[in-house]
């Protein structure tokens, strides 16, 4: 006997075995169909008794198996049943003949036997005989198993009726020796008449009748058998024997203690296949094996109702330790004969099965341990596969999945032995599939996305390698390319650098034939291998939306109050801010995206290979909103650092729009990586809102434009930038062109400006796009010439400074102007002002006339060219470079009165410093424009104008100021100032002095005291006029007090009594209210009088 | 004395394994990874003793035609396995029992070693061609894994840097020499 069965359990020993054949040609198909029908009947109920027989189908049993039947009455052929095919009355001999033939092969074991025909029809088929059937073909047999209860109860009696015959065979005859095949020749001339063969003999068939109780249902009656035949056996040292007794006593007392079964199942067995461990553990329910498992245990009796069963168990049943022992024991004897490995080994696989159902998964291990080194013989290829592969079962029955694993896995690589002819690639692969959980490696790659790696990473690697290559030598390339990114994927860290590069190069070599897919792939045995995305090559470590660049960022109209406050919270501001991680992910982003618009993700990207990672159709995977990806291509460096990417598309609808993930090309390996899935990734939100299409404007200046960007302090974004520098006082034109290079109208647009402050603190002034305007502009490209002159006046203007302002446009059109948004366009303009002329000091001259006065300004040139500067209506002054000069320009009085007085109207909220900084400054322009100080530099051929703004001090801003109280002196009607006044000698010359009061408050009363005087020239004034000059009158004036704006006039006369020039001069008499008012409101003309002769 | 010496976490994936034969290391990765299945199964049997009272020695694991595998596990389940020729019979338990523990101490060093992630492979950031049985002098260091998006790892290692996991290296040397 050389074939183990490595089915076998220890409930086989109380079956029958029944062989069922085709003879002639049946498909195999209808075979099993019929096989299968009459293997369901398995269990049969003896008719007037409470026995059960069990049967064991084969459809093949090698008759040297057969030949051990008398050792094992399990293993003897006792029925066969033979199906065929028979469609015509003349084939029908020729087939019974057949049947004949079969029999013969098992002939000398057999009790009966059965032939099923299958498509004869006709008069043969009346003829009534037991041992054939007849059936109109393979649908219609209702009766095949009702013909098979018959068939096992004639079994029954026959084996019922050797029973019998053996177990009352106890009379003076002698008792034939069994034996087994190999032994026939050691028996040879030995003494029959000996007590120690007559033992022999006696043990043997104890052992024998043993084996019919059990198959015959008589359970109690084996055990005794057993019983006795273990002592006759054991005190003859017939130890093959005794093994077999012992054996037996085990699977009685085996079959009394688990009536669930051991091997998995009892009845249907699968045809080729193997147990199923699962379904054992299914059969023995936990609760049933506690009680079973102590058969001495009082709580037993209850259960089982026929007591003397329980005591005969007592009493002659093995304790589930002594089962254990016993199996040993027998495994030990029989381990003595060489021949008898096959018997070995499937006592073994026995002792195995019982013990998984105890638990004992050490002593199992010992028992496989011994098994795996029982040598049968030279096994062919297809032995070692079916040997290792009913290991790798019986491990994993036992728990040790790893060993388990470890066998599956040796006959995955048996299948393709380089000594197979025909290497079973598929068989291989699917082995090595069924490995995969004992090295708990699961082939979805989101198994491995989070927390550490789990397993052994070394025999994984090995495994995967392993699957790779069979999957392509079965020709199957997709799945190899599948396993390789798997490898690649989950075993990177555990990659050595040359391995990457030796997995990278194979695996391009794959895709470059077979692309990797983001598909399902099904496997042969119908599971599906999930997709393998590249979520490590590379490595990306942060996803961030990018907002549009500044110049078109849309922004919402504030139409609706309120509509800032967030309506979250009541509060209007909480420094708790929920961190919830969940959401952290998912939250709307703040700003706005804009359909039609290039929108912008970067990623932090870091490649961990050790080579350049080329990565190639790198595009946005998103949800919500159609959306244009541009896929990038990009090459990163060997181990580089985090290395920015920004990936692009253009949002074609509106709505929320969702970025899931990215994809990408690697090696030829196509990947969607979702940032679900991605550990480790930072998002900062990952879900925009796209509005509808705005309209794009481009903005171009006359000026080129500058890196230089305003202080940051402007708050606004600038898109644009100008600078210019400017000599303090130069003017310069600059041309805004703008061009709406979007799809969408423009149908909006406007203009503001801002000013910034100055780093010196000082505002500044005057710049002239103050108002804003609104401007419907045309769709098209549309151009538009600003002038914005450039305003400097420092301060201080002896250094250099900057001046920054900000030009708005402000525009809007197409579906997002309905929705109320629009963009801003900045354009800043920076201008360096460099210090030109100045004034160094400025000073005032009375002039001759009260209404006039000469201003003096030393100009100081300090440019680095010669420049010339000229006033209104005054000659032109050349300043060489650092030269100082002093300009004289007569000019009339200012009556300043008239400027901005009104600080109410203004705002409450200016300080009165502020109010006459600001009074000043207005003062400044004033003069600045009745002045028009103009220079040129003509080398370089540049103008600008000069202020004396910041310089006038309160004393020049009074002698440049018309005093409130003017004061008028008429002579002879006539108002008499420089120009000198006619009168005749002798005549009375009326004299009027008339006090007009401009101030706000009243003044006076005044005495005024008129001296006359004449001037001669030579600094002498000679006042003793007493005999030349005469009053009418008092030369003493009064004047009443004058209201404000009220006139007052006082009135006298003079009589000139010679010819001559005469001065009047009017001085004050010193009075307490005149004190109180500045001197120069008192500053009356002087009056210059020439007496003519009377003639003349 | 030892041909391999493995050190297993408690998840059941190597932190360390060293054989003497190089050029079959893979079949004692099998090896020990099989291993395991006994290693459970006799944690699992031992679940309910004490811990002060539990035998951490496991005693033999199974043998093989020309291995003995033996197994240690410590309280906080990290695994030691050990490969034996199968010829060399001088060896005793007591003696095995010995080696582990003097494994186990040099172990508890690393794991003492502040520098020392626990979890992280033990792992040589030099060249592995040491020769089989000779003393490796090359500094051990725990390569820690490589965190994702970490600027490329220092590859010079400070000169103050303790090279804790040397000791250990050494010790699993001492063991293997005695048979070579």
């Amino acid at each position: 006997m050389s074939v183990p069965d490595y089915m076998q359990c220890a409930e086989d020993h109380q079956t029958l075995l029944v062989v069922v054949q085709p003879v002639g040609i049946v498909s195999e198909e209808n075979f099993f169909r019929i096989y299968k029908r009459i293997s369901s009947v398995s269990q049969i109920s003896v008719r007037d008794s409470q026995r059960v027989l069990y049967i064991r189908y084969r459809h093949h049993y090698p008759p040297e198996n057969n030949e051990w039947g008398d050792f094992q009455t399990h293993r003897k052929v006792v029925g066969l049943i033979t199906i065929t095919d028979c469609f015509s009355a003349k084939d029908w001999p020729q087939t019974f003949e057949k049947f004949h033939v079969q029999k013969e092969i098992y002939g000398s074991t057999l009790y009966d036997s059965r032939l099923f025909v299958f498509g004869l029809q006709g008069e043969i088929t009346e003829q009534p005989r037991t041992d054939v059937a007849f059936y109109p073909n393979y649908e219609d047999c209702e009766a095949v198993e009702k013909r098979i209860e018959d068939f096992i109860e004639s079994l029954f009696i026959v084996l019922e009726s050797k029973r019998l015959d053996r177990a009352t065979d106890k009379s003076g005859d002698k008792i034939p020796l069994l034996c087994v095949p190999f032994e026939k020749k050691d028996f040879v001339g030995l003494d029959t008449d000996s007590r120690h063969y007559k033992k022999r003999c006696q043990g043997r068939m104890r052992k024998h009748v043993g084996d019919l109780c059990l198959q015959a249902g008589m359970l109690q009656d084996s055990l005794v058998h057993y019983h006795m035949s273990v002592e006759l056996l054991r005190s003859v040292n017939d130890f093959l024997w005794l093994g077999a007794a012992l054996e037996g006593l085990c699977s009685a007392s085996v079959i009394c203690h688990y009536p669930g079964g051991t091997g998995g199942k009892t009845g249907a067995r699968r045809f080729q296949g193997s147990s199923l461990p699962a379904e054992a553990a299914n059969r023995h329910r936990p609760g049933a094996q506690e009680v079973l498992i102590d058969p001495g245990a009082l709580t037993t009796n209850g259960i089982n109702p026929d007591t003397s069963a329980e005591i005969g168990r007592a009493k002659n049943c093995l304790s589930p330790e002594d089962i254990i022992d016993k199996y040993k024991e027998a495994i030990s004897y029989y381990s003595k004969y060489k021949n008898a490995g096959v018997i070995e080994l499937e006592a073994c696989v026995k002792a195995v099965r019982v013990l998984a159902i105890q638990k004992r998964s050490m002593d199992a291990s010992e028992f496989l341990q011994n098994a795996v080194y029982i040598n049968l013989r030279q096994l062919s290829e297809e032995e070692k596969i079916q040997r290792y592969s009913i290991l790798s079962e019986l491990y994993e029955l036992i728990g040790f999945h790893r060993k388990s694993a470890f066998f599956k896995r040796v006959a995955a690589m048996q299948c393709v032995a380089p000594s197979i002819s025909e290497p079973g690639w598929r068989a291989c692969y699917k082995l090595l599939l069924e490995t995969l959980p004992g090295y708990s490696l699961s082939l979805d790659p989101k198994d491995f996305s989070r927390g550490t790696h789990r397993g052994w990473a070394a025999v994984q690697m090995r495994l995967l390698h392993e699957l790779v290559y069979a999957s392509r030598r079965m020709g199957n390339p997709a799945l190899s390319v599948r396993h390789l990114s798997f490898l690649l994927q989950t075993m990177l860290d555990f990659l050595s650098d040359q391995e990457k590069k030796d997995v990278t190069q194979s695996l391009e070599n794959y895709t470059c034939k077979c692309p990797g897919t983001m598909e399902l792939l099904t496997l042969p045995g119908g599971p599906t291998l999930p997709p393998v995305p590249f979520t490590k090559l590379p490595i990306v470590r942060r996803v961030k939306l990018l907002n549009l660049p500044a110049s078109l960022r849309p922004q919402k109209m504030k139409s609706l109050l309120g509509q800032n406050v967030s309506t979250k919270s009541p509060f209007i501001y909480s420094p708790i801010i929920a961190h919830n991680r969940g959401e952290e992910r998912n939250k709307k982003i703040d700003f706005q995206w804009v359909q039609g618009d290039v929108c912008e993700v970067q990623l932090m990207v870091y490649n961990p290979m050790p080579f350049e990672l080329r990565v190639e159709n790198m595009g946005l995977l998103t949800s919500g909103v159609d959306f244009e990806s541009l896929p990038a291509a990009l090459s990163l460096p060997a181990e580089s650092g985090l290395y920015p990417v920004t990936l692009v598309g253009v949002p074609q609808t509106t709505g929320m729009i969702t970025v899931n993930g990215y994809h990408t090309t690697v090696f030829g390996v196509f990947s969607d990586c979702l940032l679900d899935n991605l550990p480790g990734v930072k998002t900062s939100g990952s879900t925009v809102e796209v509005i509808p299409a705005l309209p794009r404007l481009q903005i171009s200046t006359s000026l080129p434009r500058s890196a230089h960007s305003l202080q940051p302090s402007s708050g606004d974004e600038i898109s644009t930038n100008v600078s210019v520098q400017l000599y303090n006082g130069e003017a310069q034109q600059l041309v805004i062109q703008l061009e709406n290079i979007g799809t969408e109208p423009l149908e909006t647009l406007e203009v503001t400006s801002r000013l910034l402050t100055t780093k010196d603190g000082i505002s500044v002034s005057g710049f002239p796009l103050c108002s804003p305007f609104r401007q419907v502009v045309r769709p098209r490209v549309e151009s538009k010439p600003v002038n914005a002159p450039e305003g400097g006046k420092p301060g201080d203007p002896s250094h250099m400074k900057t001046l920054e302002a900000i030009l708005n446009f402000k525009y809007s059109g197409g579906p997002g102007h309905a929705e109320g948004y629009y963009r801003n366009l900045s354009l800043g303009l920076h201008v360096e002002a460099e210090p030109s002329v100045f004034f160094t000091r400025v000073t005032t001259l009375p002039a001759t006339s009260t209404r006039q006065c000469h201003l003096l300004l030393d100009i100081f040139n300090s440019t680095e060219h010669e420049l010339t500067v000229s006033a209104r209506g005054n000659e032109e002054l050349i300043l060489h470079a650092g030269e100082c000069q002093r300009m004289a320009i007569q000019v009339d009085k200012f009556s300043f009165e008239s400027f901005p007085e009104s600080p109410g109207e203004k705002g409450q909220l200016t300080n009165p410093k502020q109010l006459e900084e600001e009074r000043q400054e207005a003062r400044g322009l004033e003069i600045d424009s009745k002045l028009d100080v103009h220079w040129r530099i003509p080398s370089l051929k540049r103008t600008g104008e000069a202020s004396v703004e910041g310089l006038l001090s309160q004393l020049v801003l009074e002698h440049l100021q018309l005093a409130p109280l003017q004061w008028d002196v008429l002579v002879d009607g006539q108002p008499c100032d420089c120009e000198a006044a006619a009168c005749r000698v002798g005549d009375p010359v009326r004299l009027e002095v008339r006090l007009t009061n401009q101030s706000l408050r009243s003044v006076g009363p005044f005495a005024l005291t008129v001296a006359p005087f004449q001037d001669h020239q030579n600094g002498v004034h000679n006042y003793d006029l007493h005999d030349a000059v005469s009053f009418v009158g008092s030369s003493t004036f009064y004047l009443d007090a004058v209201q404000p704006s009220g006139q007052s006039a006082c009135l006298g006369a003079l009589l000139f009594l010679y010819t001559g020039d005469f001065f009047l001069h009017i001085h004050f008499h010193q009075d307490s209210a005149s004190k109180e008012l500045p001197p120069s409101w008192f500053c009356l003309p002087s009056v210059h009088v020439r007496a003519l002769d009377a003639q003349a | 004395m030892a041909v391999c010496v493995a050190v297993i976490a408690k998840e059941n994936y190597p932190l360390y394994i060293r054989s003497a034969p190089t050029e079959s290391e893979l079949k004692f990765h099998y090896m020990v990874h099989t291993s395991l299945d006994v290693v459970d199964e006799k944690i699992s049997a031992m679940g309910k003793a004490l811990v002060d009272q539990r035998e951490l020695y496991l005693g033999l694991l199974y043998p093989t035609e020309d291995y003995k595998v033996y197994g240690y596990v410590t309280n906080s389940k990290v695994k030691f396995v050990m490969v034996v020729d199968s010829s060399n019979t001088a060896l005793r338990d007591n003696e095995i029992r010995s080696m582990f523990r003097k494994l186990h101490n040099s172990y508890t060093d690393v794991m003492c070693n502040p520098f020392y992630n626990p979890g992280d492979r033990i792992q040589s950031s030099g060249s592995d061609a040491a020769e089989p049985g000779f003393p490796v002098i090359t500094t051990w260091i725990p390569t820690c894994e490589k965190r994702m998006g970490e600027q490329a790892r220092a590859r010079t290692l400070p000169s103050w840097f303790p090279a804790y996991a040397q000791a250990f290296d050494s010790m699993v040397t001492s063991m293997m020499i005695q048979v070579c």
